[in-house]
């Protein structure tokens, strides 16, 4: 039984989200595996099945009587918190209308003041296929460990949308000039370049045509093997030209639904 | 849940009636102490009023998610209390809840008595029970675990992970 959890590995997710479950993984560990849960719906719904079963198997006890006063407390913070002065004192509401004010007076300000798009031309030259992107649900995860052993990039393929998301953990810093290029290895064929990964955010890649014509390219994409080599600015000329290989695995797969917080 | 999403208090009122007694007893569990367990289930219930739009059926029951409301709020509590003596399950422990007054003794023994060791748990090994309920019920990660029980911290790794795998197996074949 290896001492640390290979998050890129379906058994050690599961018992690592056991674990998360239980509270028992320390601050290090509950980090990387956090950064697993945000995106994959798959782990989500493990912790939650694994709440249950600690539900059922450590709850030794039986129920007890609340008293009486108990629910007209709560009744009262809910009474004070549903009238008018909920919304006077509402943090949240405050808070959501000046963060709706800033961000209204940056958009006014790039609009009036910046030169249209040219702070994002050369993130879109080095990564032509890459855009920002709205959160939607990973049907199969990768995720890429910086030296320090913590997520460095998390990597999620969605089939319906034909689409890979990678979200930017802390990857380590890399020397001037030099950048990671992701690859998708299916079928045997020339590896497939998914795009420069980014140094910070969120970022898209479609697959290619390449790939989707395959037949049963979605098997064959799951079946595929990610690789990421380290490059010059511009990336390597094809697949097999690919500089150094810093790391290779499997997808791991997650199930695809709506998400929410446990 | 739909309904209390939407701040329908009477509906919160009915799934408190329905659930305030087990969630209380597990608050009482963690904090071993009457009123920070009120004021814990009334906090949770608060929580709950404000964040049912992120409960969703399709991968927790409501029960589930209530229980994990509750527990976490009790570890808050707990740790921002740290009331050390109050949570080390003595009968030293018991007996000063129990001096609170007479429903509240007819309580603490009522608790007493009612911790029979879950049948599940019972199939565990001492060291993997003892370590799976300091994690779950006084929030101890790890090395906290191997502190407390003055264990090399792989045996407690080790463990938890032998335990859970195994209370998983018991549950399987019994649900």
């Amino acid at each position: 039984m290896s001492d640390t959890y290979n998050l890129s590995q379906l058994e050690d997710i599961d018992l690592a989200a056991g674990e998360y479950a239980l509270g028992s993984l320390d601050a290090e560990q509950k980090a990387q595996f956090e950064a697993l849960l945000a995106v994959s719906h798959d782990t989500q719904v493990k912790v939650a099945a694994w709440q249950e079963q600690l539900q059922q198997g450590l709850h030794d006890f039986k129920p007890m009587p609340t008293p009486k006063e108990l629910w007209p407390r709560i009744a009262e913070q809910l009474g004070h918190q549903s009238t008018w002065h909920h919304w006077i004192n509402n943090l949240k509401l405050w808070q959501g209308l000046s963060a709706s004010a800033l961000a209204l007076s940056l958009v006014l300000t790039v609009t009036i003041i910046a030169p249209p798009w040219n702070s994002s031309t050369s993130l879109r030259e080095s990564t032509s296929n890459l855009v920002s992107v709205p959160n939607t649900s990973p049907d199969l995860n990768y995720v890429m460990y910086n030296t320090n052993n913590d997520p460095a990039w998390i990597v999620n393929a969605s089939m319906t949308q034909q689409q890979v998301s990678i979200d930017t953990i802390a990857p380590d810093s890399m020397e001037e000039g030099k950048v990671c290029e992701l690859w998708l290895i299916v079928d045997l064929g020339e590896p497939i370049s998914l795009g420069v990964l980014p140094k910070q955010g969120r970022m898209q890649v479609a697959f290619n045509s390449r790939i989707t014509s395959l037949p049963n390219w979605q098997q064959l994409v799951q079946q595929g093997k990610l690789v990421i080599s380290v490059e010059g600015s511009e990336g390597a000329s094809s697949g097999y030209n690919m500089g150094p290989v810093i790391a290779e695995g499997p997808w791991v797969s997650a199930m695809t639904g709506p998400t929410i917080g446990i | 849940m739909a309904q209390i999403a939407h701040h329908h208090e009477p509906s919160l009122k009915h799934l408190y009636q329905l659930t305030n007694a087990n969630l209380f007893a597990l608050a009482l569990r963690i904090l071993k102490q009457r009123d920070l367990a009120e004021d814990c289930l009334q906090l949770a219930f608060v929580k709950v009023w404000h964040n049912s739009k992120q409960f969703d059926a399709a991968k927790a029951k409501p029960i589930t998610w209530l229980n994990a409301i509750v527990r976490n709020q009790a570890l808050d509590l707990l740790r921002k209390n740290k009331h050390q003596k109050m949570h080390d399950s003595s009968d030293e422990t018991l007996g000063q809840l129990a001096d609170h007054g007479a429903s509240q003794e007819q309580q603490v023994s009522q608790l007493q008595e009612q911790r029979a060791i879950h049948r599940c748990l019972a199939t565990l090994k001492e060291n993997q029970r003892q370590c799976l309920q300091l994690a779950y019920f006084e929030g101890l990660a790890h090395p906290q675990v191997a502190a407390q029980l003055n264990l090399p911290l792989g045996s407690v790794k080790t463990w938890i992970r032998r335990g859970l795998l195994g209370l998983r197996e018991c549950l399987t074949h019994i649900i």
